[in-house]
């Protein structure tokens, strides 16, 4: 498994999706799956915390959900179009939070890693693919911890287990991610 | 999960945080200590190269699941609080709001693709329904236009859990009794509109809801009609012929109590602290912690510490014992008793209510409800003072609706003198 990467699709492909999403609301999920984590990282970039990054996500999609029948293919990748309505997602919180903020022409397009070292890439990938293999539990454990920065009390908050519930969690996630890290070094 | 996994896992979080620190960590290279090197050295991987802006995996699935999840029907098949006038609005509300984002500017000029930034795709959205928005996060709840689905406040409906409210008992001298009629001596209050109302779920199944708790609790018991807790009650006896749970289907309530003959737990906790201890308890054996709010209350006594769990954003209920759960922990971490009702909560909406004047006269039409005395009586009560209340009613075998009444409490006229008491009209425009 590669790191998710918006533009892995070719345009046909993601035309097709979106088609399908039209007849089938079901058939949404994997463009949910393919654009949420980059759509996320352009919205706590912009918005600089995981909460309002959360509410950002959430509507983005809700309005591209419900726009969706009205939507036509162009040629351009659906994800421009769900980035421009994340910028206006944004700018209307700005506005409604009372103050302004430069809206400035949706360029976060570009491949996530471009022009880093491949193998610290490579490196990168492989922890996110161990991850994915977690359950779904664990996931949320180690994602707290490492990417939110949580300490293991409020991971257990979080999550409403307790600290050492939570504690044994990531400890239970670690052990299972190295396992996983080291049998795909075998291979 | 052994001890030893429990401290490693301590040990493991101490020399994180330490490594965070800065500390260069000494590994205990003959103890255990040499097994948590590697963990730690993919801890410190993970702290340099996991990108810092993932999503919380579990915040991803909640919204794929919102998203995607089809019109969710309530066990009955139905939505509860759907009548027909609420989809023809919703349907309309939906197509205007698709028109302005197909023809209206948006924020983003030369993409007539972009849905405009207003709110009116999102509500159209909320409304028509997804219909997987949280109860009570939902930012515009839904109108109940069809006050039909809400039962009767009446000793069939209303949730009463025995034992719990008491009966007033005349104390003064025999007086003479005025006409029968329920008459107020204070303002009658203009009430709010719309008020909210809340649907809540309890179990569907006694089999099935008993032998998941059997199982949880680690109880190894039979499952027995209970002759002494009311109809659709039901008790789970040990192997000594305690009977440790006690649960009344038709109220969705439920009490457990520690066997005398059971042993210590033999698996110690994680933590000393009742609180926690009583949280993880409840999530281990199922209890819904999330889609209702709770707010804690400790109380330590000799012996034990009394955990009282609360509903947070929901109104507290007229009648005792109000919804929650009572956790009771032992000095060892053991689990005493607890008690309480087995809700979830399903859907928030709004609803119309009638005047308090129009409330009044319900009530001298005989539309009210006392849980001391029958409503066929005929009484005289002189009302002092009003409130906007709620109570738990039963709408069928597991769902439960908290509305809206007006509690008046005054004095009621007996054969042996007046009494304090409350008595309970539904506010429910018809």
């Amino acid at each position: 498994m590669k790191m998710e990467h918006a533009e892995d699709a070719g345009p046909l492909d993601e035309a097709a999706l979106v088609m399908a999403a039209q007849g089938d609301l079901a058939a949404f999920e994997p463009l949910y799956e393919r654009y949420v984590n980059a759509l996320y990282r352009y919205a706590y970039h912009r918005v600089g915390n995981h909460a309002d990054a959360e509410d950002v996500t959430s509507q983005t999609f809700q309005q591209a959900i419900a726009a969706l029948p009205a939507y036509e293919w162009r040629g351009a990748p659906f994800g421009a179009w769900l980035f421009k309505i994340a910028a206006n997602v944004i700018a209307r919180r700005a506005r409604s939070a009372g103050r302004e903020i430069a809206v400035d022409a949706v360029a976060v397009y570009a491949p996530e890693h471009a022009g880093e070292d491949p193998a610290a890439v490579a490196a990168t990938s492989d922890i996110v693919t161990a991850l994915g293999q977690l359950p779904l539990d664990q996931q949320r454990a180690i994602v707290l911890k490492f990417s939110h920065g949580l300490t293991s009390r409020e991971i257990g908050e979080a999550l409403n287990r307790s600290e050492g519930a939570a504690k044994q969690l990531i400890h239970r996630a670690l052990i299972a991610m190295r396992a996983a890290l080291e049998s795909d070094s075998d291979e | 999960m052994s001890e030893s996994n429990e401290r490693d896992a301590e040990r493991l979080d101490q020399a994180i945080e330490r490594q965070r620190a800065g500390a260069s960590e000494q590994i205990d290279a003959a103890g255990s200590g040499a097994e948590l090197a590697p963990l730690l050295n993919l801890a410190a991987q993970l702290d340099r190269e996991l990108p810092p802006d993932l999503p919380d995996p579990g915040f991803r699935e909640q919204l794929k699941h919102q998203l995607l999840a089809p019109v969710p029907v309530n066990r009955r098949g139905r939505r509860f609080f759907y009548d027909w006038r609420f989809g023809v609005a919703a349907a309309a509300l939906l197509v205007v709001a698709l028109i302005i984002g197909i023809f209206g500017s948006g924020a983003f000029s030369g993409d007539d693709n972009v849905p405009p930034a207003r709110e009116t795709v999102a509500s159209a959205l909320n409304v028509a329904g997804s219909g997987t928005e949280q109860a009570g996060a939902s930012a515009t709840p839904r109108t109940v236009e069809d006050t039909a689905v809400f039962p009767p406040i009446d000793q069939d409906h209303v949730v009463q859990i025995p034992g719990a409210a008491s009966t007033p008992v005349a104390d003064g001298t025999p007086e003479s009794q005025p006409s029968p009629g329920i008459v107020s001596q204070t303002t009658l209050p203009t009430l709010p509109q719309p008020a909210m109302t809340w649907l809540l779920t309890g179990p569907d199944s006694t089999q099935q809801f008993l032998e998941t708790l059997i199982a949880r609790t680690g109880i190894s018991g039979q499952i027995k009609p209970s002759s002494t807790d009311g109809p659709d009650s039901f008790v789970v006896v040990d192997s000594t012929g305690f009977a440790a749970i006690h649960w009344n289907q038709r109220d969705a309530y439920f009490r457990y109590d520690r066997g005398p003959n059971e042993p210590t737990p033999p698996a110690i906790r994680a933590t000393t602290n009742p609180l926690i201890t009583a949280k993880d308890w409840l999530s281990e054996i199922g209890f819904d912690l999330t889609s209702i709010k709770y707010a804690e209350s400790v109380q330590s006594s000799t012996g034990q510490t009394i955990i009282r769990f609360d509903p947070s954003e929901l109104p507290a209920t007229a009648l005792p014992p109000g919804l929650g759960v009572t956790v009771g922990v032992g000095p060892n971490g053991s689990i005493l008793f607890a008690e309480g009702f087995w809700l979830s909560l399903s859907e928030a909406a709004e609803v119309h209510l009638r005047d308090s004047q129009q409330t009044l006269a319900a009530a001298n039409q005989g539309e009210w409800f006392s849980p001391t005395i029958p409503t066929s009586t005929s009484v005289a009560f002189t009302v002092n003072s009003t409130k906007l209340s709620y109570l738990l009613t039963r709408a069928d075998d597991s769902s439960f609706l908290l509305q809206p009444v007006m509690a008046f409490t005054g004095e009621r006229w007996t054969s042996k003198g007046k009494v304090p008491d409350t008595i309970f009209v539904s506010t429910i425009q018809k």
